[in-house]
């Protein structure tokens, strides 16, 4: 099933990336747990590239190790948790920065002044005793920066994200709603105006209509603040109208890397198609919405061969003794799968356009 | 069996004072919220209702006193024909024991994690709910009927699950042992407040098919709250159920499912339909509200509630508060916009504010 891009419906990754210019490198890195009942390895030998100005969505469901991969890129896995490959920041100017390397004093400066992180408990990241004027100005305090322009930029940010700067400032996080704590947490994370967001679930306690005004927000203040983002979910529909490039997690490493298009029509691993298929939205026949069957792996307990053979319907000998590598199978569209053709042909996506438009038998 | 509604839900109103202090008593500063103003609705054997709306619109305190476990302020609820707070306060001439009514309408929480005890096992979490109403029961009949119902929803063997204590469990195991603890009861009607809503993605379409499979081995109802109306509409399509909408306490619009998602009259249904996903819908990118933010709910707005943030209010929104005008069979909708003949239609509009769509 093949179709052609032209007559899909744009969103996002139309957009040339210049994939010349990466702004953070990860290289074989792996995080791992010791647990009484062996090594739980919950980030396997990942490779990425973050462009500059680009947005990278990473998808998987919970467990699948996606947050540790956010996490390692601000070395903040926490104890007794062990980090070990390469992650390399490119400043705009001046010398690669190896992150895993840093001191105590450079990770500070780097994580808020370089890279940013918005985790996914906006309740519990704001002190409850203390106003969120505080929380800006300590904010800036400690990193040495002007103040006064300091608040003055915090207070545009905040009415960038449709907050009453005011009203907002003099309040505790316990007199703001989930989504105005969440957006004042945004503005926060960008008053030091860090190069790179790194956004771990924001939305996802949040009812749909602040998700979706959230992400439309988040795009107008990527074009404003010259943004790169990493937008981490597991929220497939919200991170295609949002990311201009897509990774696939499964199993604690990348199944499917790829543009946003190129995910939605072109599909190339069995887990990104099922996945896929499996998203209730309002159009499709509710008869064609698939459940994924079978059970998401352990950490513990290594997979021999492809880590999804088990739930995988096309999977045979080779899946279950050999491990695919990220093989190319398109221009910037990298899958690990021995089949990606068969998965194409014989893994349909039912609410896809095509479907919709003939006759359903 | 009797042609009463399981539940119903009779213009029902619950408030709640938001005084927190002493101090607050005295001087009078507390407020009250009204978090279900006004409300009528039935729930028939063997129906879903898929309730939705945002959060703090007052969705889980109507599901709750639809349930019996929250007294309404004004109004009654009853089943089967018995109003169920009479049967508590042993008021008039009682035909079902509110006993039997708490057993027959039950709950399954949002976060499965806490609803069961994490110091007890899975069997022994099953079995107290039996003991208590089935005290006739063997220990080995019970054990069996429990068994049975684990293996039913995919949990087998069951014998290896029944010893595990919930941290055991994933996510999804745990929310089908707490709907196999409400199943037990062989209840009328199950409250699932944002059920599958901490869930993985690709585990709520197999826990929705899951309850529908039991609905009809119980002959059950759902009431279905959720903030999503992909899954609303995914649980009350299957059932050939019905969607009913809440805004700040108010059921804004309810009917038959294809009919609130193919024409949704109310702007509030509309602007839901434009938050929900859909991976292969072209982006709008406007937000179809004025503000994103819900009003306070101890201060609604006057007139219709939503005037504050709709895109489509005029002057007479912010006057008059629409009724519940029908749009086609068994589908109502609390907007003006509804009724062709209304003044609306000569009113003039609120704010000069454009949207996406008025935009040339």
């Amino acid at each position: 099933m093949s179709i052609e891009t032209e007559d899909a419906p744009r969103g996002r990754g139309d957009e040339p990336i210049d994939r010349g210019d990466p702004i953070v490198e990860i290289r074989d890195l792996e995080v791992s747990f010791d647990l009484s009942r062996g090594q739980s390895k919950v980030v396997r030998n990942v490779d990425m590239d973050l462009y500059r100005h680009e947005t990278l969505g990473v998808v998987g469901e919970s467990g699948s190790g996606k947050s540790m991969l956010a996490m390692s890129m601000l070395d903040a896995v926490v104890e007794p948790g062990r980090v070990s490959g390469e992650v390399t920041y490119y400043p705009r100017d001046g010398e690669p920065i190896s992150v895993l390397d840093l001191g105590p004093d450079e990770l500070r400066k780097f994580r808020w002044e370089e890279v940013a992180m918005v985790f996914q408990g906006a309740m519990s990241s704001f002190n409850p005793v203390t106003s969120i004027r505080t929380h800006f100005k300590e904010t800036l305090q400690d990193h040495d920066y002007d103040v006064k322009a300091g608040m003055e930029r915090a207070e545009n940010i905040l009415e960038e994200l449709y907050l009453d700067p005011d009203r907002v400032m003099d309040a505790y996080s316990h007199e703001l709603s989930g989504g105005m704590k969440q957006r004042a947490l945004i503005a926060l994370s960008l008053v030091l105006e860090p190069e790179v967001l790194v956004l771990d679930e924001p939305t996802a306690a949040l009812d749909l209509l602040m998700q979706r005004s959230i992400v439309s927000l988040l795009r107008n203040i990527q074009e404003e603040f010259d943004l790169t983002m990493l937008f981490i979910t597991h929220d497939l529909p919200l991170l295609t109208k949002l990311a201009d490039r897509m990774a696939v997690m499964y199993a604690f490493d990348f199944v499917e890397v790829a543009g946003t298009q190129d995910i939605l029509y072109n599909a190339s691993h069995p887990y990104t198609r099922a996945l896929l298929g499996t998203t209730p939205d309002l159009e499709t026949d509710v008869e064609d919405i698939r459940k994924i069957e079978g059970s998401k792996p352990d950490p513990v307990q290594h997979i021999s061969g492809c880590s999804y053979h088990p739930r995988c319907p096309l999977a045979d000998e080779q899946c279950s003794a050999t491990e695919p590598d990220l093989f190319d199978v398109g221009e910037h569209h990298r899958a690990s799968c021995f089949y990606p053709e068969a998965a194409q042909e014989k893994i349909v996506i039912r609410n896809q356009p095509t479907d919709r438009g003939g006759v359903d038998e | 069996m009797s042609s009463d509604p399981v539940v119903s839900v009779d213009d029902v109103t619950v408030e709640f004072d938001t005084s927190s202090s002493l101090f607050d008593y005295f001087t009078g500063s507390a407020e009250t919220v009204r978090a279900v103003d006004g409300v009528s609705l039935d729930i028939e054997e063997n129906d879903v209702v898929a309730l939705i709306g945002e959060s703090g619109c007052g969705k889980s305190t109507l599901g709750k006193t639809a349930i019996g476990a929250q007294r309404p302020t004004k109004g009654s609820i009853s089943y089967r024909g018995q109003d169920i707070w009479d049967a508590r306060d042993g008021k008039g001439d009682v035909s079902i024991p509110f006993n039997e009514i708490r057993r027959s309408l039950q709950i399954i929480h949002q976060d499965p994690g806490s609803a069961l005890n994490p110091n007890q096992r899975v069997l022994t979490s099953l079995m107290l709910p039996l003991k208590k109403w089935e005290s006739d029961l063997s220990y080995e009949e019970r054990e069996s009927r429990i068994h049975t119902l684990l293996e039913h929803v995919g949990m087998s063997p069951a014998e290896d699950f029944v010893n595990r204590f919930p941290h055991q469990l994933s996510g999804g195991e745990q929310q089908r042992v707490v709907l196999v603890r409400s199943l037990l009861m062989n209840p009328d009607l199950v409250l699932a407040d944002e059920a599958i809503s901490a869930l993985d993605v690709s585990l709520r379409v197999e826990m929705m098919d899951m309850m529908l499979e039991l609905q009809d081995v119980f002959d059950t109802s759902y009431l279905f709250i959720s903030h999503d109306l992909s899954n609303a509409r995914y649980i009350a399509e299957k059932a050939d159920g019905r969607i009913a909408v809440m805004y700040l306490g108010q059921i804004v619009e309810v009917g038959p499912v294809d009919q609130i998602i193919e024409n949704p009259q109310h702007p509030y249904t509309q602007v839901l339909k434009w938050a929900t996903p859909d991976l292969y819908a072209d982006p709008q990118e406007e937000v179809p509200v004025r503000e994103v933010d819900i009003p306070d709910p101890t201060n609604p707005p006057e007139a219709c509630r939503f005037h504050t943030r709709c895109p489509e209010a005029r002057e007479v929104c912010a006057d008059v508060d629409p009724e519940m005008y029908e749009a086609e069979t068994a589908h109502y909708s609390r907007c003006f916009r509804t009724d062709e003949t209304h003044d609306y239609w000569e009113s003039e509009p609120l704010y000069d504010a454009v949207t996406a769509e008025d935009q040339p």
